[in-house]
């Protein structure tokens, strides 16, 4: 088993819960011949103001790993706890709640072009404890948008945006609700090395402050640098580098 | 004026942020917009075409009773609609003044004739309708005028709302009913229906001395100011033989729209129309949505990832489908304005986009909206939202 929980930041009490436990997680791909195990009883650990990065080849499991963290697919396999709830196969609306705390990022912006940066961002508080009024997004959105050096697109429109500032408007989507566990997926793929920094520095400094842990799938050496703990997937099992 | 902007601005500002959405995402493509609201318009104005000239006609069929200037009316108890010149004995009008809370008992003579217009030179079948002068029991013009008109000795009064195959005929032509020469005295309104094209008036004199035994189609009764129409019905029902009836001439307007409905199939034709044209549509707003979807997917995807509900996104695409559907109509009226001009033009009898209409094809509208977005919306919510990448 892989347990992620070296050296805390001061910042982060040391009684906090795991975000994430997986165990005996295994997953394949089609039926019968064809059938294809990514994920063979994999273990892991997410603790609390981590860090983490998860690489591997292309068709390791990786993306697969973390969907079935985010509650985006079906286990078939094992069981995964997420922020202390157990996840249950088909239970579609205990998913959707579950997906509500995570902050997700793609590699894609999907970004819709007819919704403002602003609203975008605001109609990710709907998914909070509390919805934010319009003023308190609108000084939550412009605070993010600002560390992401993005604060004068916040009335923009998509279509006015480069590809890497739509990614870094997905980022800020993904953290106006506080999550208290961040997946990503190559979020830093179509950004250049200013703006993969601000990323990295951001969702850092977010998971230390709020006691959170992010699990960032990526092949971005820039990235791996930052990591608090890299964790390589090899013939469906996991390895930890750092 | 400062404490409206405060109050605009709070309710501006507890509005969610996902007000609206769906027409913001319907709106953001105007090409595509415009291109399904056109479709879905087409369908919207077929609907109001049949619609409307099925109200038409209906209210053509019973446009007597909606002109009867009395509180109640007799008819023969064999007539089955109006236009079912059942006749009866005229000593039943008289017996209703047996009724001492009856005032007047107008007779209306009717029947169908054959108009030539000498300078026309075309002979066609009009609707003629007798009364006694100064009774005016329809309310076809300025009772005053149509009385002093029609006191003239051979005098009718033409329809100007008569379809234009009788050609001209204005104050002081002469025309021919039946082979007998008559003084057109003036004009009034009335209107042709799906048979008549057209009608004229004359007075009860002038009708009986061509036909000394005629008898009524219809009897107006008025009766006296304060007098209870419903329990005067049913007294002047209980007083006269059962060869008559007695009813309002709303319950008449009823009776003859049902008639209608019931013996010519023109409801079922009409409304055959009008589903044809809900169902066209309906599958423009589904196959727009489903496009749309199509077209943003991993955007929908995504926001179901983060968590949104199954009723967000109904909300979402039926606002859609909503907004679609009330441009569409607002585009669909316009047409249908066009197009009872031109009906009208056409037949002579006038259609009014009037709220009646616009309730009959709008709420169909609108549901069917809703329900194509409901089902475009399973598109987002069927697949797990892995398979949408």
């Amino acid at each position: 088993m892989v347990m992620v929980d070296g050296t805390r930041s001061a910042l982060v009490s040391p009684e906090l819960a795991p975000t994430a436990v997986v165990r005996g997680v295994s997953y394949a791909y089609g039926d019968g011949v064809n059938r294809k195990t990514v994920l063979a009883n994999v273990d892991l650990v997410l603790e609390p103001g981590r860090f983490v990065v998860l690489t591997g080849h292309s068709g390791a499991g990786k993306t697969t790993l973390l969907t079935l963290i985010g509650a985006i697919r079906s286990l078939q396999n094992g069981h995964i706890d997420v922020l202390g709830i157990r996840l249950t196969t088909g239970a579609e609306r205990q998913s959707r709640d579950r997906r509500r705390k995570i902050g997700f990022i793609f590699q894609d912006h999907n970004l819709f072009g007819a919704i403002s940066v602003f609203r975008t961002l605001w109609l990710a508080t709907e998914l909070g404890n509390m919805p934010l009024s319009r003023s308190e997004a609108m000084e939550k959105a412009l605070g993010i948008l600002t560390r992401l050096n993005m604060a004068e697109h916040l009335h923009a429109f998509p279509g006015e945006l480069s590809t890497g500032q739509k990614q870094r408007v997905a980022v800020a989507r993904a953290l106006m609700n506080d999550p208290k566990l961040i997946l990503g997926d190559e979020p830093t793929a179509s950004l250049d090395h200013a703006s993969s920094m601000l990323v990295v520095n951001l969702i850092r400094e977010h998971v230390l402050r709020n006691g959170a842990s992010a699990l960032i799938v990526t092949h971005d050496e820039r990235i791996v640098e930052f990591a608090d703990h890299i964790i390589r997937l090899e013939d469906g099992q996991m390895v930890q580098h750092k | 004026m400062s404490l409206l902007a405060h109050k605009l601005r709070s309710f501006i500002e507890s509005l969610p942020a996902s007000f609206l959405l769906g027409v913001r995402l319907a709106a953001s493509d105007s090409m595509a917009f415009g291109a399904a609201v056109t479709g879905l318009a087409v369908g919207v104005l077929v609907m109001f075409v049949e619609i409307g000239f099925l109200i038409a006609i209906l209210q053509a069929q019973a446009r007597i009773a909606t002109l009867v200037r009395g509180d109640l009316i007799i008819i023969s108890a064999a007539q089955t609609s109006l236009h079912d010149w059942q006749r009866f004995d005229r000593v039943r009008l008289a017996q209703a003044l047996g009724y001492k809370q009856v005032e007047q008992a107008i007779p209306i003579y009717e029947s169908g004739m054959l108009l030539r217009n000498p300078p026309a030179r075309s002979v066609h079948r009009v609707i003629a309708f007798a009364f006694p002068a100064d009774a005016m029991p329809l309310d076809i013009g300025n009772p005053t005028k149509v009385k002093e008109a029609l006191q003239k000795p051979n005098a009718i009064l033409f329809d100007r709302l008569s379809r234009p195959l009788f050609g001209q005929i204005s104050p002081g032509h002469e025309i021919k009913l039946n082979n007998q020469t008559y003084d057109v005295a003036g004009l009034v309104d009335f209107g042709p229906d799906m048979i008549m094209d057209g009608a004229v008036f004359m007075s009860e004199g002038t009708w009986l001395s061509t036909e000394p035994g005629a008898r009524p189609i219809m009897g107006v009764i008025r009766l006296k100011p304060g007098t209870n129409i419903t329990l005067a019905e049913h007294k002047l029902r209980a007083l006269l033989p059962g060869d008559v009836t007695v009813m309002t001439p709303h319950d008449a307007y009823v009776r003859e729209i049902d008639f209608t409905l019931r013996a010519a199939p023109i409801g079922f034709i009409f409304g055959l129309g009008a589903a044809a044209g809900l169902v066209i549509g309906a599958i423009i707003c589904y196959q727009t949505l489903y496009n749309q979807i199509f077209d943003c997917a991993k955007e929908y995807a995504t926001l179901r990832v983060m968590g949104f509900s199954n009723s967000f996104f109904r909300r979402v695409m039926i606002e859609q489908g909503v907004l679609l559907a009330l441009a569409s109509l607002v585009v669909g009226a316009i047409g249908a304005v066009a197009a009872y001009w031109l009906l009208d033009d056409a037949t002579g009898m006038p259609i009014t986009l009037g709220m009646d209409i616009l309730f009959v094809v709008g709420i169909p509208t609108v549901g069917v909206a809703a329900f194509a977005a409901d089902m475009a919306c399973r598109h987002i919510l069927t697949p797990e939202p892995t398979e949408l990448y």
